[in-house]
């Protein structure tokens, strides 16, 4: 385009919609009385099915090999859920709670006053659930009826038993250093199947932002957080998704307004990708206004669908709003879904805490497991459920009072799951001692799920590499293996 | 592939650790063969390249334009025409100070016609404060600056904020480049001969001290080799611009730098004490130095002293008394209850409980439970006062550790497994050269700043050369600027680079004085308009054949949002945090862990600063950072060089809905409107004033008319509707004020 066209293009400002109904402005009235000004400019890129300079980015993209995931939800139990109350049952250790330690503890393990630790024998009962009679304990019987889907690793590996660390192992592959997330790999990796969404969302993130970051990655990968879920219609899902003291019409009008200018400038200068970019950028962001709301409201689920997830009841009304969004994203498209849930993180009063937080999440968690299973979105869903470490089998000497004890922290063994998206289901991998202290057999270390979870997206985590300051970076830094005992 | 013939590891297997290669890539990649190493251009010594000749001998002001040219030339392409001056004076205000031009000094330099019209603006801009809080902020880029510590980010680290007002100052005075970089590596172990230089040397260490330490961290080893990596990381990527991190764990497989010269330099930094734990608890905490305390600050904390002695004296005689009075209170409850025991109530004067209670109980309950409230509140003010007790001045620093000692090589980048000891040496293969060496009772530090800013260093200058071009251009010659390493880009202009790189040793590592060389080229001053024949033959504009149109950082997004509501505060440096203001530290006086800081909000009285003075907690800025955050503000804990310069639908999203942009548009709306007087302006005079504060250009006519036009309809709509805004006028002024805080013309530079 030369100098000479611009005069053609230029915006008309001018151009306003009537008054509709006294109060708004309809959009398709607005355009229309707007035709020859500047809203002919902006609905020319409206109509523009062409995808926004970020979602280019988002375009689905093949997969190194077939995949049998097409999505993931990671169930992230932020705390350190205690394995040994949980999923690994040690009758060893039933026998001698309140007994002395028995085994050797590295150094930097003995704090000040560890000579009083006592063994904690298992606040939870166990049976074995499902045809494939996994034990688990009585605390979780709603996920107890989906036993036979779960694939259980019972000698899962951290490095750290500091939080902050371990969960960016988790969620980055890197204790220390800043890293994009798994989500952002993922993206980065897949692309997204639904233009007008990101491709990671997680929702209600307990962890911190560096755990959902792009890092060095395009930042079109890095995870949405969604922040209200249900109950708070004046809670916004999205950061400034829109602007609640303007209804949604005016909204139109001040993006068009926006649009204009830029459409003028984008004649004036010819050809510019940035500018472009800009507005297909506001369009997507315009997307994702009108869709998003749509996608969190769940008054279109079935009476029987929110029962199934405990919605609408006590304790489990919102994670199940959590877990049931999970499932809607899943089915819209979004490549990598995190649900989080915190306070598994019990150093004291472990006996009322677990029960209670068992109790808000199991329903909920069993309901999601039956829901993707019901509408047949299991086969290509992994589902992953664990927390950064687990619990030690000892109990901390916070107190001696029998109902306040709990447990540390515990990276050196503890359990994670999954489910669905080509795992073996039914099926338990890997042993820790007669204690639940140390793995001792099918260890898994937490870049080896990163490694699994790629492989069964048809990612070669040894070939999703990113170029930057020099050098090729991966999830899994130089370590991970892909665990084949558990794929199908 | 580059290779020590005494390190090559056993082929076949891999070197593990935390470096992150894929072996098998590099080896496809372009190999340094061993005898080549010292051929790579990078690790050459500079030399003078004469200005080449150029057929359009009339276009080059500068050399600088003659090497542009003659490239261009070559690949036969012309350059775009200049630049306006509208259009130039907005760019070189934003390049050089983050700001745009105000409406006066538009006026005043379209008006000047002047032969060096646009070098005095240079010249002013360069000696303006908002040079070094612009240029100051590229380095804390590089130096992963946070004014708080680890921990989720928010362990209140008192001083940082020496160190960044540091930097923006030796910006500010043009401090040479290589005592830069001397004071920031070695500060505390060089002479001074003032105060003042001493202060400057301490306060410069923080380049070291300040990092993303795990500071909770309880395994110290782990901790102190992490710190140790990032220290090598950071002197090699913002120093040097090549990644040593890499052998950490084994030979870097593409540049000459052996595990061992790794861990020589480990010894250097593992003799610095950076971290170390002090107190109980699992904590540690960064060194601090005390600093030599100017008259004028003794006095200043005389004073405050006396006050705050006077301070904690009321607060004590207050608690004095309410703790009387409930003593008193205590009493009268206990002989109450004990009348009631008679009765056979129980002995403990626990709280009264149920109806059967006599009425003057309850009172007396209500009053004791007022009376903690406020002894709390009370205890906690003089906590808040204690912890912000009158301290001489200190700054976050490294020192020497008392002995010195050389550090194995970690097997595997693993701290559990050392091997041999190195000796404590500055990297043997890199480049070409002799090495200073390293007495036994230092830490090697000096010797490492001094060899680092030796006049022939291959890398030094070069790389920071290459860092000022890619702020100027926005693209650096060597487009990877942290890495000119084997597997980095190549320059597109070496011979410029090196005449540059020369010129600037030469010039006494002169910061100031490039940068003003670079913006009056002719090169800077062109046009960023499109063209198509120059754009189908180098699509990627590899050889500048136009300027390159940028977005603006986020501070000088939000800088620029608060100077056109006239709400920018202008005063300087300082700490920013508020730590003496209610509710901003938690935790004072706990046992173990160390305070933290409150909430993610900006103490009101520094909100309106300039960004680069915000309080930053180490994690993606958020709150009422979070317009930094949305438009590519560094984690802090990234060394980063080059910020993205995304395009995302969260952005679109911000400047649409956001709080900060609606109040903010609604204040360039008041100002525009407001009517003082003999500067009363009509709606066009408005408009043009918004256009001179926010384009740094006039509106055109037809603007104008358009905008007018959509004013009146505006308010005209929103008078009619059922529910009215109180003003309309504002109303719509506030809309289209939105709108230009929104588009793409304000968020650019051309």
């Amino acid at each position: 385009m030369n100098q000479g066209q611009n005069a053609n293009t230029e915006v008309d400002h001018g151009a306003l919609p009537e008054l509709h109904q006294g109060r708004l402005w309809g959009r398709r009235q607005f355009l229309e009385s707007s035709a020859c000004g500047f809203g002919a400019l902006a609905l020319g890129a409206l109509l523009t099915e062409r995808a926004a300079a970020g979602s280019r980015a988002l375009a689905v993209k093949p997969p190194h090999y077939p995949a049998t995931a097409q999505r993931v939800i990671f169930l992230f139990m932020q705390g350190g859920p205690s394995h040994v109350d949980l999923f690994d049952y040690k009758p060893l250790l039933a026998q001698n709670g309140g007994k002395k330690v028995p085994f050797d503890l590295p150094a930097a393990q003995v704090g000040v006053g560890f000579d009083a630790t006592r063994l904690l024998a298992p606040v939870s009962t166990f049976h074995p659930q499902g045809g494939c009679g996994l034990l688990m304990s009585d605390m979780m019987p709603e996920l107890g009826r989906q036993a036979d889907e779960l694939c259980v690793l019972r000698a899962v590996q951290s490095d750290s038993p500091n939080h902050a660390l371990s969960t960016a192992l988790l969620h980055t592959g890197f204790m220390t250093e800043l890293r994009p997330s798994m989500g952002a790999w993922v993206g980065y990796g897949l692309g997204t199947e639904n233009e007008n969404l990101p491709a990671y969302i997680t929702i209600l993130p307990q962890e911190g932002a560096r755990n959902y970051s792009s890092s060095f990655l395009p930042a079109i990968y890095q995870g949405t957080p969604i922040r209200s879920v249900g109950s708070d219609p004046s809670e916004l899902p999205i950061r400034h998704l829109s602007d609640p003291e303007v209804l949604g019409s005016l909204q139109r009008h001040r993006v068009d307004l926006i649009q204009a200018m830029n459409q003028s400038k984008l004649a004036r200068l010819g050809s510019d990708q940035e500018i472009q970019g800009m507005i297909e950028s506001f369009e997507l962001a315009f997307r994702m206004q009108t869709e998003t709301p749509k996608l969190v409201d769940i008054s279109d689920e079935s009476a029987a669908t929110l029962e199934l997830y405990g919605i609408g009841e006590k304790p489990t009304d919102e994670f199940g709003s959590q877990c049931l969004l999970a499932r809607r994203f899943a089915e819209a498209g979004v490549r990598f879904i995190q649900v989080s849930l915190g306070g598994w993180d019990h150093h004291n009063k472990i006996r009322s805490g677990l029960p209670e937080l068992c109790a808000k999440a199991d329903r909920p968690i069993a309901g999601l497991l039956a829901d993707l299973k019901n509408r047949g979105l299991l086969d290509d869903t992994l589902v992953v459920w664990m927390g950064e470490f687990g619990r030690t089998p000892y109990c901390q000497d916070v107190s001696r009072i029998e109902s306040e004890v709990g447990r540390g922290h515990h990276p050196q063994a503890f359990t994670a799951w999954m489910a669905g998206g080509g795992v073996k289901n039914g099926i338990v991998h890997g042993k820790t001692d007669e204690y639940g202290y140390r793995a001792v057999d099918g260890k898994v270390h937490i870049h080896d799920i990163q490694a699994t979870m790629l492989h069964l997206l048809g990612l070669d985590h040894e070939k999703l590499t990113y170029h930057h300051a020099g050098r090729d970076f991966r999830l899994t830094d130089v370590y991970g293996r892909v665990v084949d005992e558990i794929i199908a | 592939m580059f290779w020590l013939p005494s390190s090559r590891p056993n082929s076949g297997e891999h070197a593990f650790g935390g470096c992150l290669l894929i072996v098998c890539f590099w080896w496809a990649a372009q190999p340094l063969e061993a005898e080549d190493a010292y051929d790579f251009w990078a690790f050459q010594t500079p030399r003078e390249h004469p200005a080449p000749t150029v057929a359009d001998a009339a276009w080059p002001h500068t050399d600088v334009d003659r090497f542009i040219l003659r490239k261009l030339e070559d690949a036969g392409i012309e350059p775009t025409h200049d630049a306006d001056r509208y259009t130039l004076l907005r760019r070189v205000s934003y390049d050089l100070t983050g700001l745009p031009p105000t409406p006066e000094t538009i006026q005043a330099f379209v008006n000047d016609g002047s032969p060096d019209a646009f070098a005095k603006v240079v010249d002013r801009l360069l000696a303006s404060p908002g040079f070094g809080e612009c240029w100051g902020r590229h380095w804390l880029d590089l130096a992963c600056y946070a004014d708080l510590a680890g921990g989720g980010g928010n362990v209140i680290i008192r001083d940082a904020w020496r160190y960044r007002d540091y930097v923006l100052g030796a910006f500010n005075s043009d401090k040479p480049y290589d005592q830069f970089i001397r004071e920031q590596l070695a500060g505390d172990l060089l002479t001074a001969e003032s105060d003042t230089e001493r202060r400057d040397q301490i306060i410069a260490t923080g380049f070291l001290a300040i990092g993303p330490w795990s500071l909770e961290n309880y395994i110290k080893g782990q901790m102190l080799a992490d710190v140790v990596d990032h220290q090598i990381d950071k002197v090699g990527r913002v120093v040097l611009g090549v990644s040593l991190s890499c052998a950490r764990c084994h030979d870097h497989k593409s540049d000459p730098i052996p595990t061992t010269d790794y861990y020589a330099l480990a010894g250097i930094f593992n003799s610095t004490l950076t971290a170390p734990q002090t107190g109980p608890g699992v904590w540690s905490n960064i060194t601090k130095t005390p600093l030599p305390e100017f008259p004028a600050e003794l006095d200043a904390r005389r004073l405050a002293t006396a006050q705050f002695e006077v301070s904690i004296a009321a607060i004590e005689a207050e608690r004095k008394i309410l703790d009387e009075r409930k003593e008193g209170l205590q009493g009268s409850l206990a002989t109450l209850t004990s009348t009631e025991d008679a009765g056979g109530a129980s002995k403990t004067p626990t709280l009264p409980a149920g109806d059967s209670t006599p009425g003057e109980k309850p009172d007396l309950a209500e009053e004791l439970k007022n009376l903690d409230r406020q002894l709390g509140e009370l205890k906690k003010r003089q906590a808040l006062l204690d912890y912000n007790r009158p301290r001489p001045p200190e700054a976050l620093t490294v020192r020497d550790v008392d002995s010195p000692a050389d550090s194995p090589v970690y097997l595997g980048g693993n701290f559990r497994t050392p091997g041999d000891v190195v000796a404590r040496g500055l990297l043997t293969t890199l480049v070409p050269g002799q090495r200073p060496t390293i007495p036994p009772q230092r830490s090697g530090r000096r010797e490492l700043a001094a060899w680092l800013t030796e006049r022939n260093h291959p890398l030094t200058a070069r790389v920071l050369v290459n860092r000022i071009w890619y702020h100027i251009f926005g693209r650096g010659l060597v487009p990877s600027v942290d890495y000119f390493g084997a597997h980095g880009e190549r320059p597109s202009h070496a011979q410029l680079l090196d005449h540059l790189a020369v010129g600037f040793v030469e010039d006494g590592w002169s910061m100031k004085r490039l940068i003003r060389k670079l913006v009056l080229s002719r090169v800077y001053q062109m046009a960023s308009a499109h063209n198509e024949r120059a754009f189908s033959a180098d699509p990627e504009r590899r050889w500048r054949w136009r300027m390159e149109r940028r977005r603006l950082e986020a501070e000088a997004i939000r800088d620029s949002i608060f100077f056109l509501s006239d709400q920018l505060d202008r005063t300087a440096g300082g700490p920013t945090l508020g730590l003496d203001l209610p509710g901003y530290v938690l935790g004072i006086g706990g046992d173990v862990n160390p305070p933290k800081y409150g909430p993610r909000t900006v103490p009101d009285e520094f909100f309106n600063r300039r960004a680069v003075y915000l309080p930053l907690r180490r994690e993606r800025p958020a709150g009422d950072l979070e317009i930094l955050d949305v438009f590519d503000f560094p984690h802090p804990d990234d060394i980063t060089g080059a910020r993205s310069r995304t395009n995302i639908p969260t952005q679109a999203l911000f400047l649409m809905n956001s709080p900060l942009l609606k109040k903010q548009s609604r204040l360039v709306a008041r100002r525009l409107l407001a009517q003082d007087g003999a500067n009363a302006l009509d709606d066009k005079g408005r408009l043009q004033r918004l256009a001179l504060l926010a384009f740094s250009r006039p509106a055109t006519d037809a603007e104008l008319a358009q905008a007018l036009k959509f004013l009146e309809k505006t308010e005209q709509a929103w008078s009619a509707l059922l529910e009215p805004p109180e003003d309309p006028q504002h109303a719509a002024w506030s809309e289209y004020c939105h709108a230009v805080l929104a588009s793409g013309e304000f968020l650019f530079r051309e």
